[in-house]
């Protein structure tokens, strides 16, 4: 069984990080994606643990990334991580759950 | 993209149409339809692909220097081989048709629409990258322009079905599928390929089964319709690896380090299914492969082979 308190260690990495304006909506709606995905019993299953652990990493590095002095380079490619990581969770639920594909 | 952008996308179509693109199948011999198995274990990629085509009888038999050509692979998600489409694979392919003078060539895809953009599945991919190297436009159908198509009295389910209208411009359409299981449709090969032709939204109607509880509308149906208008002229099938449960994004990995190659979207997929069969899982291709419901209904609607006495298994 996954670890579902992986999503909330993920949320809470990431909740109240302040980002550029142009990222402000996305992080929000990532954050939303999350939440939801909390509820699914995907999350509960094996097939979900590393996909839980990479946004887990992904969510503690943009932290990291967004606590330095000014938003660079670094923090960019961190926000696109975390991104990556948590559509791959939403679309692998996407497709679980609502047979699209 | 979350779901709820995608049913908020629009719609637009610029014209309705009785457009076709259904060749006549010329890999065929004595009659016979022909479908090539090539091995691909410790020898170059590109010289089994061009085995492949060679045994049924050559690119040139189908394809002729100045026909503008789409490559329609399968770049269904930012999953990598065999989710989607190998590069290397994909280089291959395009080399062996520079190769016999077949040079205006157009890569064209839509992702499935969890994934969509298109063009960001391109990117993590590094499709772009790599069709830039090969000079090889990349053509996205996210945006359209679209035509509605009528499917004709043959269809069950649709009177009419968007495509993407940059279609018409085409003289010949190679496909270039990979060969898996799929968690719905039982199997993903040629004759799924053509969904990643039609628009977006007609994804809510296809997948409305499930997703709208309409279980007397099994989606594998409505999928195989979508293929009345639309044939390849030439089918290359990447069978190195597959997968053999789950698909079309993931799923157990086996490696029968096989290519393929036919004109008959039926005969290419039966002998792809009859290999990942060879690999016993629990999954949805146990029954004998004529016996598949996806098979029948695609041998109902005339799309190629009609039993294994319509086609020849040949190699080398």
């Amino acid at each position: 069984m996954a670890e579902p308190t992986l999503i909330q260690q993920a949320i809470d990495a990431v909740r109240g990080l302040a980002v550029p304006e142009s990222h402000v909506e996305e992080i929000q709606l990532l954050i939303k994606d999350l939440e939801e995905a909390k509820t699914t019993l995907f999350v509960r299953t094996a097939e979900a643990k590393p996909m839980l652990e990479r946004c887990a990493r992904a969510a503690e590095a943009l932290k990291e990334a967004a606590g330095a002095q000014n938003w660079g380079d670094v923090a960019e490619t961190a926000f696109g991580d975390f991104e990556r990581a948590v559509s791959k969770l939403r679309n692998t639920i996407l497709v679980r759950t609502q047979r699209a594909t | 993209m979350r779901q709820e952008d995608f049913l908020k996308l629009e719609r637009r179509v610029d014209e309705v149409n009785e457009w076709r693109h259904r060749p006549a199948n010329v890999y065929a011999r004595d009659g016979l339809a022909l479908v090539s198995k090539t091995a691909t274990t410790g020898r170059d990629l590109k010289s089994a692909v061009k085995e492949a085509v060679d045994l049924i009888g050559g690119v040139r038999r189908a394809l002729q220097p100045g026909d503008r050509v789409l490559l329609k692979a399968n770049f269904n998600s930012d999953d990598p081989y065999p989710a989607s489409t190998d590069l290397s694979f994909l280089a291959a392919a395009v080399e062996l048709l520079r190769d016999e003078g077949i040079m205006n060539l157009t890569l064209g895809e839509r992702s499935g629409w969890p994934w969509m953009p298109t063009s960001k599945v391109l990117k993590e991919m590094g499709v772009f990258e790599a069709a830039q190297k090969l000079d090889l436009p990349v053509l996205d159908f996210d945006a359209g322009p679209w035509m509605d198509v009528r499917l004709g009295k043959q269809a069950k389910w649709w009177e009419k079905a968007g495509f993407h209208k940059s279609l018409k411009d085409f003289d010949k359409i190679v496909y270039l599928p990979c060969m898996k299981h799929h968690f719905l449709a039982s199997f993903t090969m040629s004759l799924k390929l053509t969904v990643g032709m039609v628009h977006p939204v007609d994804m809510q109607y296809m997948h409305a089964d499930y997703d709208q509880g309409k279980t007397d509308e099994p989606m594998y149906l409505k999928m195989i319709e979508l293929s009345l208008p639309v044939g390849p002229d030439l089918i290359i099938m990447d069978g190195r690896r597959s997968f053999v449960t789950g698909g079309p994004d993931s799923g157990e990995v086996v490696e029968p380090n096989v290519i393929l190659a036919s004109g008959d979207r039926i005969a290419i997929d039966v002998e792809g299914v009859k290999i990942l069969q060879s690999y016993p899982r629990d999954n949805l291709i146990k029954v004998p492969v004529w016996e598949m419901p996806l098979i029948r209904r695609a041998v109902e609607l005339g799309l190629g082979a009609k039993s294994e006495a319509d086609y020849r298994v040949v190699t080398r």
